[in-house]
């Protein structure tokens, strides 16, 4: 997967505002699990917004992603549909991902809705041998649920639908050492069993350092204003 | 005994759609819908004006356009109100105000302020083997449908999703699911259902007033709260709650009754009711749902 020339203004109506992003070019390796470390404010957050294609109306945006040898580049401002559709995300409060009156099994259906949904009954879930082999009560209300089991459950929701690109925003930050390790070991698994290459903002030095395997990526900001991503 | 009975049953079965109605936007959707109010008249008009109009086609047919009209008035007012809030980010409070508002103003135009059924045929007494109670079974067929289809859509797709908005309204948009379908189609829904109870009690008393909606909110949240106080399953959502909440409020109504209290003070005692439970629920269980603020 390749970002190419990505340049980013978040208003585009005043003509002063600086470029937040300019020319910015960044390659990760397909179906394997990438870190992105920065300090605060530098921008990781923001390039997943555009990569979801969450940016807002009123900015500037000048990219292409190409994604399993498929080029997409962005029109009106926003990447296209059917770029942002293969695009999932699990957001640091997963917790807004999940309902909570429902069981495990249950919220796997629901993440697997259609966009309107119909008078049929749940949709299958998928990836049932992965949530075997984590030893989880799926009859169990997600509310009765420990933190890690919970973060596990949205990570699983958000591959429900067909995933080429999964996003983690700091995915470990509230979860204590042993349930971070165990997701930490998980997500290379996942990238190669569904073919997904996988991205995660991770503030920990050491889980990086213990996980990363040479697909670390460091993101900060010059004096001229510009951010650069430098490999460590 | 038996009388006490069949009235409790009659006023179930004639507030039952309402109920169920107000099941899906308070208790499910967890949406203050005030518009239900204004369904219920618009319902009742829409199926009025079906009844004169097409009083010529035979009962069996007509029962059904009456309540297919009753159910487009109520679902028109739903779309109005559940539009306002999803395109025009109005909180749906003040939707449901506007809506009302609005409805009000249009009732006014198209309908006097009562028309008298009297006149016309009723269609509700189409199977009256019960003489003191002619409505009773063609009421007990409507209702009947009306759960039988409930129960249905609770098993699908649609059904499950109105619980999961009630739940995390932010749910849909992490897996690209329509916010706006499942709210549009929840709350229209829940005011057809009222648009149908309306018809139904317009015809049961013979007329058709412009502030009948009045007070109907108020009696569904009080009937909800009585049947989550009474129905005590897991699942996270049944049919059977709206269902013993309007029972039990009819037969607190019917039971204050034979005790010579005078009905004209029910609303204050119903007002009070929902209070006091509210009070208790807040102060018992301060980490609720931040959305659960209907105690439904």
């Amino acid at each position: 997967m390749r970002i190419n020339n990505l340049s980013f203004k978040f208003d585009n109506k005043q003509k002063n505002t600086n470029y937040f992003f300019k020319g910015l070019s960044v390659e990760f390796k397909p179906h394997t699990v990438h870190f992105i470390q920065g300090d605060n404010g530098v921008g990781k957050s923001t390039l997943f917004t555009l990569l979801q294609g969450m940016n807002d109306k009123n900015s500037f945006l000048d990219m292409s992603v190409s994604l399993d040898g498929v080029l997409y580049t962005a029109i009106h401002n926003r990447l296209p549909d059917t770029f942002t559709q293969q695009v999932h995300t699990v957001q640091q409060n997963y917790d807004c991902m999940l309902a909570n009156q429902f069981t495990f099994m249950q919220n796997l259906q629901l993440a697997n809705l259609p966009l309107y949904p119909r008078l049929r009954p749940l949709p299958r879930a998928t990836l049932l041998d992965i949530v075997a082999s984590l030893g989880i009560d799926v009859n169990k209300p997600v509310a009765l649920l420990s933190g890690g089991q919970r973060q596990f459950l949205a990570l699983l929701m958000a591959l429900q639908k067909p995933t080429k690109l999964l996003l983690l925003d700091e995915p470990t930050a509230t979860l204590d050492k042993k349930n971070a390790q165990l997701i930490m070991q998980l997500l290379p698994q996942l990238a190669e069993k569904l073919q997904v290459t996988i991205l995660i903002i991770c503030h920990d030095k050491e889980l990086v350092d213990t996980y990363a395997q040479g697909n670390s990526f460091f993101m900060r900001e010059l004096e001229n204003g510009t951010r650069i991503v430098e490999v460590m | 005994m038996f009388n006490m009975i069949f009235v409790i049953l009659e006023q179930l079965l004639l507030h039952l759609p309402l109920m169920v109605g107000a099941y899906v936007s308070f208790a499910l959707l967890k949406v203050p819908d005030l518009s239900i109010e204004s369904a219920y008249v618009v319902g009742a008009i829409a199926g009025s004006y079906a009844l004169v109009g097409m009083s010529n086609i035979p009962m069996a047919v007509l029962i059904l356009i009456i309540i297919g009209a009753s159910f487009i008035g109520g679902a028109l007012v739903g779309l109005v109100s559940s539009l306002l809030t999803q395109k025009g980010k109005f909180p749906h409070l003040l939707s449901s105000i506007v809506a009302f508002g609005l409805f009000h103003g249009i009732n006014q135009f198209i309908s006097p302020a009562y028309m008298s059924l009297g006149t016309t045929q009723n269609p509700l007494t189409l199977f009256d083997a019960i003489p003191q109670h002619p409505e009773l079974i063609m009421l007990a067929l409507i209702g009947c449908c009306i759960m039988g289809m409930l129960y249905f859509l609770f098993k699908t797709q649609i059904g499950y999703a109105y619980a999961v908005y009630g739940n995390n309204p932010q749910f849909f948009k992490n897996y690209g699911i329509s916010t706006s379908f499942v709210f549009i189609s929840g709350v229209m829904l829940a005011n057809a259902l009222a648009g149908i109870s309306g018809y139904m009690f317009a015809q049961s008393n013979n007329f058709v007033e412009l502030n009948m909606g009045l007070g109907k909110a108020l009696l569904c949240i009080t009937a909800l709260i009585l049947g989550k106080g009474i129905v005590r399953i897991k699942k996270p959502f049944t049919l059977a709650l709206p269902m013993v909440g309007t029972a039990a409020y009819f037969t607190l109504q019917q039971l204050l009754l034979k005790v010579g209290f005078n009905l004209k003070y029910f609303t204050a005692v119903q007002a009070l009711l929902v209070l006091c439970i509210l009070l208790y629920t807040y102060h018992t269980q301060p980490q609720r749902p931040v959305n659960d603020n209907l105690g439904v």
